[in-house]
């Protein structure tokens, strides 16, 4: 820009006359340089794995950050293949396709179930009064501050009581309510102004018909959160699942069937295996994710300010 | 699902009731057995499934399902805190002292099937109270990886000393390539501390004999090769493990166990390069064996049964069975002439067998493991002499022994 301002110094006016706009677009074009460097820093190792589940095996250990198949010390180029894909779906313990819709009819069925449970025991505590109400909130609150862990072997001697490890039970009731969720919904009802409620009850309409006539509907962005957060928490959760199944591999969910995959190899990872493995159990919620961006967004922001 | 249940349950009733009236004659019936093992590679999976298989077909009797599991160490723990453990399962011998203290395994060493036969260093790495707990199914140990390439072309021979290694790294390190990967880690500079003829504790555990002349040297040689530059350590290299960098040629030697092997076959196939043994220090050879072997729990609900099994896996034909696959080794002296016809160029991690030291400790140790990783990562970067670091393992590893 000053080189052509030299070599023309009739424009010397004009470009003066530009320089606010031009701050202006170095400004536009350094934000999105900025956040475009930042989106390919947290996309790029996801495209890599992508790219190598595609590769051979020893193309992927010796090209690790190629997006296609490199070439041999010989100068024969390697090719794409799907040997990493028929290798985890033909693992012979493990029922991969059975596990994709094991994951999809647990996350589903816990979402549903939950988004339910957490509203209504939410609504409970917000709204209606009933005799140790105040312990039971403090005691539900106290449990969030519980790390998981310690809980691991008592969950198991549990489920083992009731005789359902093993089962899908054991894989779903469990998740059914969380004290997070409760907690959350309780904190919106609360939000909402009684006087609604109170015209509903003049009109004649029953607890039941209100709360789901009239608050639920005014409850769906925190109901959306949740529903995002029980879905992504139980397609990830690996530790529950563990506990839950002893020796019925045919319930195993994504994690457990990935973890079953990587074995104890150590750091002799079969990378076009582990690759293909994690691809499938990703795209899902990477799909999900682009599909409900803008809720999770607003799920997002929506539990900072309330939560 | 409801329905199938309370079905299964009258079902089960009914058969309770049905075995209950049937003449004591027939209640003599199969027994089922668990075995739980972690999952490992594929080639694993399937060939342990393959000898359970068959030994189903050939036992009615005794009839066992292989549990291969993902997280072994959360999946162990549930069950022996359950009071149901399975009836047969891995211990890594790196685990066995837990499990022992931990009153968990039934010692069956006595009801094998010849176990002088085992190589001596893997029964001891199975013994304690003087009690033989349970038979090893397998072992590896370190060897160490020369590139053939580099070697030939550098008109070397394979080390076999210490000197002859250092010098080999020395003359290797050029074009970029280094001589050899050393990882800052204790479970691979334990081969060097023993083959100098040093010892983390007494036998006993009751106190540190780390801060040694012997440790010195060892230390002291593992450490130069880093610091005078013939060896970087695999962060330095970008890589994961050592086994990355020798594939991937950055050096030109390491030194890994033979987990190593199919890995290079797998995914580096067009590397030459062949594995001797260890180097031997001033004291002589040494090598560390990493070995697991089937356990029994103590509240074995079916013991006959489950060691009659583990004495099949772990006898001539079961194990020859197992160890043929070419990944883990036969633990049993008897197999080694068959299967080194079969894979020749392991010997020299076979070869290991005669002298390796195990891959064990007291309950609480891993304070002091990290500890020693932690020196070593400092003594590397030239942060903390040989000597300091010795007596600060010495210190802690001192403390940790005190408060058993």
């Amino acid at each position: 820009m000053s080189t052509s301002a030299a070599v023309q110094p009739s424009y010397g006016t004009r470009s003066f006359a530009l320089l606010p706009s031009v701050g202006k677009v170095a400004r536009v074009v350094l934000t999105y340089g900025v956040l475009v460097l930042f989106a390919l820093a947290m996309i790029m190792p996801f495209v890599f794995a992508v790219a190598n589940s595609f590769k051979e095996l020893p193309d992927i250990a010796a090209n690790p950050m190629r997006l296609t198949p490199g070439v041999r010390a010989d100068g024969t180029p390697y090719s794409w293949t799907l040997q990493g894909y028929e290798r985890a779906l033909n693992t012979q313990q493990i029922n991969f396709p059975r596990a994709i819709f094991n994951s999809f009819f647990v996350a589903i069925v816990v979402t549903v179930m939950r988004v339910l449970f957490n509203s209504l025991a939410g609504y409970a505590l917000a709204r209606i009064r009933f005799p140790g109400r105040g312990i039971a909130f403090a005691a539900l609150v106290g449990t969030l501050m519980v790390p998981g862990i310690v809980l691991l072997i008592p969950r198991y001697l549990i489920l083992r009581q009731l005789g359902w490890i093993d089962t899908y039970w054991a894989l779903l009731v469990p998740y059914f309510a969380d004290a997070f969720g409760i907690f959350l919904m309780k904190q919106f009802f609360e939000s909402i102004p009684r006087e609604i409620e109170e015209a509903a009850e003049i009109d004649g309409a029953s607890r039941f018909r209100m709360f789901f006539v009239i608050i639920l509907p005014m409850a769906i962005p925190a109901l959306t959160a949740m529903a995002i957060f029980a879905f992504q928490g139980t397609w990830n959760d690996f530790q529950g699942p563990l506990i839950a199944l002893n020796l019925n591999r045919d319930l195993y969910t994504l994690p457990l069937a990935l973890a079953f995959l990587r074995g104890v190899t150590g750091d002799a990872i079969q990378w076009d295996l582990m690759l293909a493995g994690s691809v499938i159990t990703t795209l899902p919620m990477a799909v999900i994710f682009f599909i409900f961006q803008r809720f999770f967004i607003e799920g997002v922001s929506y539990t900072g300010l309330k939560g | 699902m409801k329905k199938s249940l309370r079905f299964l349950a009258l079902a089960t009733a009914l058969a309770l009731i049905a075995v209950a009236l049937a003449p004591s004659a027939q209640a003599a019936q199969t027994v089922n057995l668990v075995l739980m093992g972690w999952s490992s590679s594929p080639s694993e999976n399937e060939r342990l499934q393959k000898i359970v298989d068959d030994w189903n077909a050939a036992n009615p009797d005794i009839q066992v399902t292989l549990n291969q599991v993902p997280d072994y160490d959360t999946t162990l723990q549930k069950a022996l805190a359950s009071g149901e453990p399975p009836d047969v399962f891995y211990v890594d011998s790196f685990r066995f002292l837990d499990l022992v203290r931990a009153d968990a395994l039934m010692p069956i060493g006595d009801r094998l099937t010849d176990i002088d036969d085992f190589y001596p260093a893997l029964r001891n790495a199975f013994t304690a109270n003087g009690q033989f707990y349970c038979p090893p199914k397998d072992f590896s140990t370190l060897a160490l990886q020369i590139n053939t390439e580099m070697f030939e072309a550098a008109g070397l021979s394979a080390p076999t000393t210490w000197e002859e290694m250092r010098a080999a790294a020395e003359k290797l390190t050029k074009d970029g390539v280094f001589g050899v990967v050393v990882p800052a880690d204790f479970a691979r500079w334990i081969a060097f501390l023993y083959g100098a003829g040093g010892s983390v504790t007494d036998d006993e555990f009751t106190k540190m004999t780390i801060n040694s002349p012997e440790a010195e040297a060892a230390l002291k040689f593992y450490t130069d090769l880093y610091l005078d530059g013939f060896a970087k350590t695999p962060a330095d290299l970008g890589v994961g493990w050592p086994g990355e960098a020798f594939g991937k040629g950055l050096v030109a030697m390491a030194f890994e166990g033979n987990w190593v092997e199919p890995y290079l076959k797998d995914q580096f196939p067009d590397l030459k390069y062949k594995a001797v043994e260890l180097p031997a220090g001033p004291a002589g050879k040494a090598t560390m064996a990493f070995t697991v072997c089937y356990g029994v729990p103590k509240k074995a609900k079916n013991p006959d049964a489950a060691i009659k099994f583990v004495d099949y896996l772990t006898g001539a034909e079961g194990m020859k069975a197992w160890t043929d696959l070419g990944l883990a080794m036969p633990t049993r002296a008897s197999l080694r002439k068959g299967w080194l016809e079969k894979f020749p160029n392991l010997e020299p991690y076979l070869n290991g067998a005669e002298y390796a030291r195990k891959w064990q400790f007291v309950p609480g140790f891993q304070a002091v493991l990290d500890k020693v990783n932690e020196q070593l990562s400092l003594v590397m970067s030239g942060n903390q002499t040989v000597k300091g670091a010795l007596a600060e393992i010495e210190r802690v590893g001192n403390e940790v022994l005190a408060s058993r």
